[in-house]
């Protein structure tokens, strides 16, 4: 017995740097920085502050979803939804907007349905047993088309008489130049990071992704916490869509289609496991970043656009391609 | 004794031999020179030796009874004959070729084939498509589709050869578990199998089942096929088996031949030491009943109900077969499943209990039979697994202490004797022991009145066993209720103050301390009532 618990301590004794080396988030971190230095290098256009602007603007809004993404990833689940939810929240924050309410009022109606949504979602997942996949695969289609049926199919983008803070909201700088939607995806990102290291409710999400059954037997309120994390989910795509309508200044039906799975990219590409158990509100940033400086250096280095595909399924790949390494080789 | 495989023998007249050239008497075959022989074979996980230096040869038409308690080798072996696992050391002798190790093609070349205690079946196909799937005959040309007349042609014979009473069109999901067996037969007999290893075979099924498998035996035998036969149950060894091999702590303890095959024998080469040296002695009389259940119904046995008392302060074994409905028992008990009736009282108060969460909150807890699979979530750490359960506790304002969490861990660690670096450290690296520990450390933070420990010592080594029976007795003598189920016969023998036997969804009797024997135990878990007019008595009165 003492022999194996010397080699337990051995073996445990990891230093700094294999840990962090291990970490497939600190690969995606490398490759962010090597990219943005070599586009640094390559092109002149990179780094000015008017790219750099556009960049970081960008990727809020994917990495805001990303963000309940992760959460719902982390519980084991997945939420397909979230293009659609944002389209949803924007088309009802634009329509009560324009039918003369204020942005207290609108922005309340647009969050008070992706509660709505991400209760539907929660409570047919958590205790009618539905797979998320097809709760959220129908929801993806179900809120899209309510969209559509809200705005009678059209572009709004008068919005009564808060038009100009709404388009501040989302569309101004308030603070240093930093554009606002990237001081509040670092906001929410703090929020969440807080929320899954240090509170009782983040360490049930991961129990519930680590081992539900066990979760059960050991009396952690597996279901609330399930349906709690699709409502977080649904919010996050709500909060996106408020800001975007903001920094856009019109709604179409189509914003946010095909979203999910950029989301989805976002927060695999940093480190969050599908089977559940494994992520990070830093990773889910990380991840988003890796995919808006891959889009962002395609069109300034004059390469076709239609490569786009390929550079950020590739990164998928690679992104997890490390973590599997890892896992082989442990398990050898 | 000697009469039973000779009736079986009879029985089997219908069956064609498989080929001309093995044409030869049964009596013959048992003799003939082995085709598998497994040669020092050992095998080492990192901290535990599983087997070591274990000889076994197969010879055709032999039926052997593989022996032994659980955690004694017995799966790592099947897993190395199958080609899942490869040894650490030794040779397996396949015919005249050498193998350092097998893959499980190469085991189902050689002709070995597995019936497994989960069987391995697809649910969703009928019985044709299971036995020959991978392999269907097809009509070739093109499209290759496959030839389902010619299929059903195949499987009809080796069905009929079986004695089965379904069709090769029947769909699996309806057959019963009896059924299900004689198709994953068929499945190794149209593999052309040599050797069919069966892994409890009958741990499930009914007197008559078990009669009809055995039947199934002989006609392997007969037709040349080996069959080794694993099994608790060892009256069934008893009646099948050539020979029997008793394994212990992973080696060969010892080799029994035919003449030789007696229940006492076999038990005592399991066991290998007295039963009653695990006991140690409540410190006090045990206390006023803490868990009632009256005339519990649970849906694998609706038509039964269990009516038990269990005293603060002791520990109430409580024993019978796989499938006797102890586990069923305790996930009712515990809210996992929902109870068809009856009512459970904790210290006199009625328990309302829909989910975990209500029998955890009043002080009922359960310590699962699969550590990995319900009792830890295995990628947190020591001091997480252990805080889950009561987090509040260790929160101000929903947020987690740390400090606090890791203070309580660090003192479990001390007195359970967890042996871990760091409470930091993630429970998938622990042994099974140490995890056990944990998983006691969770519950034992809290305050507990009845625990029920499922299993609480499968797979763990015999030094961490003594430690748990240690704390399982502290607990109770600090007025603790305590069930344990087991299936170890050493341990429910060696622990309990009283045992309560169950058979098919009732107790069928209640033993105490001075009428404990494994005889008695056995009669009251096949569903005898005892002869001894005592013993009788008294399980009458529990």
């Amino acid at each position: 017995m003492t022999t194996t618990l010397d080699q337990t301590i051995e073996q445990k004794q990891h230093t700094w740097l294999t840990s962090i080396t291990s970490n497939q988030t600190f690969w995606v971190v490398i490759a962010v920085i090597l990219a943005c230095i070599f586009l640094s290098f390559a092109t002149e256009s990179f780094a000015t502050s008017k790219n750099l602007y556009n960049i970081t603007r960008n990727v809020t809004f994917v990495a805001i979803i990303a963000l309940g993404m992760t959460l719902v990833i982390i519980t084991g689940g997945i939420d397909l939804s979230v293009g659609s939810v944002l389209c949803l929240c924007s088309m009802v924050l634009a329509v009560t907007m324009n039918a003369g309410y204020s942005l207290e009022i609108g922005i309340l109606a647009s969050l008070g349905t992706a509660i709505i949504v991400g209760l539907f979602n929660g409570i047919l997942i958590a205790y009618l047993g539905f797979p998320p996949f097809v709760v959220t695969l129908g929801m993806l289609s179900l809120a899209r088309s309510l969209a559509m049926v809200a705005s009678n199919n059209t572009v709004v983008f008068q919005f009564g008489p808060d038009h100009d803070l709404l388009l501040a909201l989302g569309g101004g700088a308030w603070l240093f130049g930093i554009a606002n939607p990237v001081l509040y995806m670092i906001a929410l990102a703090l929020l969440t990071g807080f929320v899954l290291r240090w509170t009782r409710f983040g360490r049930h999400v991961f129990a519930i992704g680590g081992n539900e059954h066990a979760a059960t037997l050991t009396g952690v309120p597996v279901r609330p916490i399930k349906v709690a994390v699709y409502v977080i989910s649904a919010l996050s795509a709500g909060i996106a869509g408020i800001i975007q309508t903001g920094w856009l200044g019109a709604v179409t039906t189509n914003i946010g289609a095909g979203m999910e799975l950029q989301v989805i990219a976002a927060a695999v590409i940093g480190g969050a496991n599908l089977a559940g158990g494994v992520g990070t509100a830093f990773g889910a940033l990380v991840g988003a970043a890796l995919i808006e400086v891959i889009r962002n250096s395609l069109g300034l280095l004059g390469i076709n656009a239609f490569w786009q595909g390929t550079f950020i399924g590739g990164a998928i790949i690679l992104a997890v391609l490390f973590d599997r390494i890892r896992n082989l080789r442990q398990s050898q | 004794m000697e009469g039973e495989p000779a009736r079986c023998y009879d029985r089997a007249g219908f069956i064609a031999p498989r080929t001309d050239d093995r044409h030869m008497s049964a009596l013959q075959a048992a003799s003939a020179a082995p085709f598998l022989d497994l040669i020092d074979i050992g095998k080492t996980y990192p901290g535990v030796v599983a087997l070591s230096a274990v000889n076994l040869s197969v010879a055709p038409g032999e039926v052997i009874g593989l022996v032994g308690e659980n955690g004694a080798g017995k799966s790592t072996l099947m897993k190395i004959l199958g080609g899942v696992t490869a040894p650490s050391e030794g040779t397996i002798r396949i015919d005249a070729a050498e193998h350092a190790a097998m893959s499980v093609k190469d085991a189902t070349k050689a002709g070995i084939a597995f019936v497994h205690q989960e069987l391995n079946l697809f649910d969703n196909l009928d019985v044709a498509a299971n036995v020959f799937i991978g392999r269907e005959p097809r009509f070739g040309g093109l499209l290759n589709l496959i030839d389902t007349r010619a299929l059903h042609e195949k499987v009809t014979p080796l069905l009929r050869r079986l004695g089965a009473d379904f069709g090769p069109a029947t769909p699996v999901a309806i057959l019963s578990l009896a059924q299900r067996q004689l198709v994953e037969i068929a499945k190794a007999l149209s593999l052309d199998a040599r050797l069919v290893i069966m892994d409890e075979p009958t741990s499930s099924l009914t007197a008559s089942e078990t009669a009809r498998l055995l039947d199934v035996i002989a006609d392997l035998k007969k037709n040349h096929v080996s069959v080794i036969f694993i099994s608790h149950r060892l009256q069934e060894v008893e009646r099948c088996a050539d020979r029997v091999i008793v394994l212990r702590d992973g080696k060969v303890v010892g080799r029994l031949d035919r003449a030789q095959i007696q229940h006492d024998a076999m038990i005592r080469l399991m066991i290998g030491r007295d039963l009653k040296s695990l006991y140690i002695p409540p410190a006090a009389p045990p206390r006023e009943v803490a868990l009632d259940l009256a005339e519990v119904r649970t849906a694998a046995f609706p038509s039964q109900s269990v009516t038990l008392g269990l005293r603060g302060g002791e520990i109430l074994g409580l024993a019978g077969l796989v499938g006797s409905g102890r586990t069923e028992l305790a996930r009712a008990i515990f809210g996992i499943d929902r109870r068809l009736g009856g009512q459970i009282k904790l210290l006199g108060q009625v328990l309302e209990i829909a989910e975990p969460r209500n029998a955890i909150h009043r002080g009922l807890y359960l310590i699962p039979e699969d550590r990995k699979q319900s009792g830890l979530v295995l990628d947190f750490s020591v001091a997480e697994n252990i805080s889950l359960a009561n987090l509040p506790a260790y929160a101000r304002a929903s947020l987690v202490q740390d400090n606090a969490e890791t203070r309580n861990a660090e003192q479990q660690k001390a007195k359970l004797k967890i042996k871990v670096p760091s409470v930091a450290t993630r429970t998938s690296s622990l042994s099974g022991g140490n995890q056990q520990k944990v998983v006691l450390a969770k519950w034992l933070s809290m305050s507990p009145k009845v625990i029920i420990f499922d299993e609480p010592t499968r797979g763990i080594d015999v030094g961490a066993k003594g430690e748990i029976y240690e704390l399982m007795r502290a607990l109770a003598d600090a007025g603790v209720a305590i069930l344990m189920i087991s299936s170890d016969m050493e341990e429910v023998i060696g622990v309990s103050d009283r045992i309560a036997v169950m058979h098919e969804g009732r107790i069928s009797g209640i033993l105490e301390r001075n009428e404990f024997s494994e005889d008695r135990v056995l009669q009251l878990a096949i569903g005898k009532s005892l002869r001894e007019p005592p013993a009788m008595k008294l399980a009458m009165g529990g």
